[in-house]
């Protein structure tokens, strides 16, 4: 599967404001959902604390299950200045792949995904500094261009 | 207090989140510490039960049998008014008192959530 497909431009926001876990959660979601959505947050945050989704090198990977959505559903965002979210390297987390989709996804359409940011985020952490361009456009090039190397 | 019905929500979707955990395919991504320690299974229980405590014994009686019943899905959407558990089209009187009180449905037995 491809992940680049299931991005869309105007769910990808590259000047993330907020500088903590539930604020940036919350920019993340209204993103999917439209709206301010405080249970899915909750859910988010309750996944956190099972053990944080930061996996380093400046990236985060949230997730979870939830019934509030009916199909799988995807947010990324940036942030320049990083945002601090108990990252397994302790260092501040700039970009973030928010994946949210029902507790029985069709296809298991979930967890293929996940596995597939996983590889995208091994190649964007190979070189020293996260290059991250201006725009949602460039973005989804970007990753097109990773997944045609590691398809 | 939160409705009976959002915290059936919130035990469903930590049973999903706990049976990911248990995938080989979520376990190879790096998430989780491996080996997985006691005390992060002992967390894990602790969270779980906190959730439960808050729940009708009743409702979490039902939930048990259709968890046994089903193996999982146990509290499923109503999406554009059918059942997502059996996919049976639901009477529109259920589909209205769903969004504010406990419904199963008719056919399967499991909770109804409206995603309004």
């Amino acid at each position: 599967m491809l992940f680049y497909p299931l991005l869309r431009p105007d769910r990808i926001n590259l000047q993330i404001k907020n500088k903590k876990k539930t604020g940036v959660l919350k920019e993340l979601v209204r993103m999917i959902k439209g709206e301010d959505d405080e249970k899915l947050v909750e859910t988010l945050l309750k996944r956190e604390e099972l053990g944080s989704t930061g996996i380093g090198k400046g990236i985060a990977i949230p997730h979870c299950r939830s019934l509030l959505v009916d199909k799988l559903e995807i947010a990324v965002g940036y942030s320049k200045e990083g945002v601090d979210f108990d990252a397994i390297d302790k260092k501040p987390v700039h970009l973030l792949f928010l994946i949210v989709a029902p507790p029985h996804d069709v296809g298991n359409q979930y967890l293929l995904t996940l596995g597939r940011v996983a590889a995208i985020c091994q190649q964007l952490t190979k070189k020293r500094k996260l290059n991250v361009p201006n725009t949602p456009e460039e973005f989804i090039k970007m990753i097109k261009e990773i997944e045609e190397k590691i398809k | 207090m939160k409705k009976q019905i959002e915290l059936l929500r919130e035990l469903e979707e930590f049973d999903s989140i706990l049976k990911d955990f248990e995938k080989k395919e979520y376990q190879k991504l790096g998430f989780l510490t491996e080996p997985v320690s006691i005390e992060f299974v002992k967390m894990i229980e602790k969270e779980r039960e906190k959730l439960r405590k808050k729940i009708d014994e009743n409702l979490l009686k039902e939930y048990d049998r259709i968890k046994k019943h089903y193996g999982n899905k146990v509290v499923v959407q109503v999406i554009k008014g059918f059942c997502s558990g059996c996919y049976i089209k639901l009477p529109s009187e259920i589909i209205a008192r769903c969004k504010n009180e406990i419904k199963t449905c008719p056919n399967c037995g499991r909770f109804l959530y409206h995603l309004i």
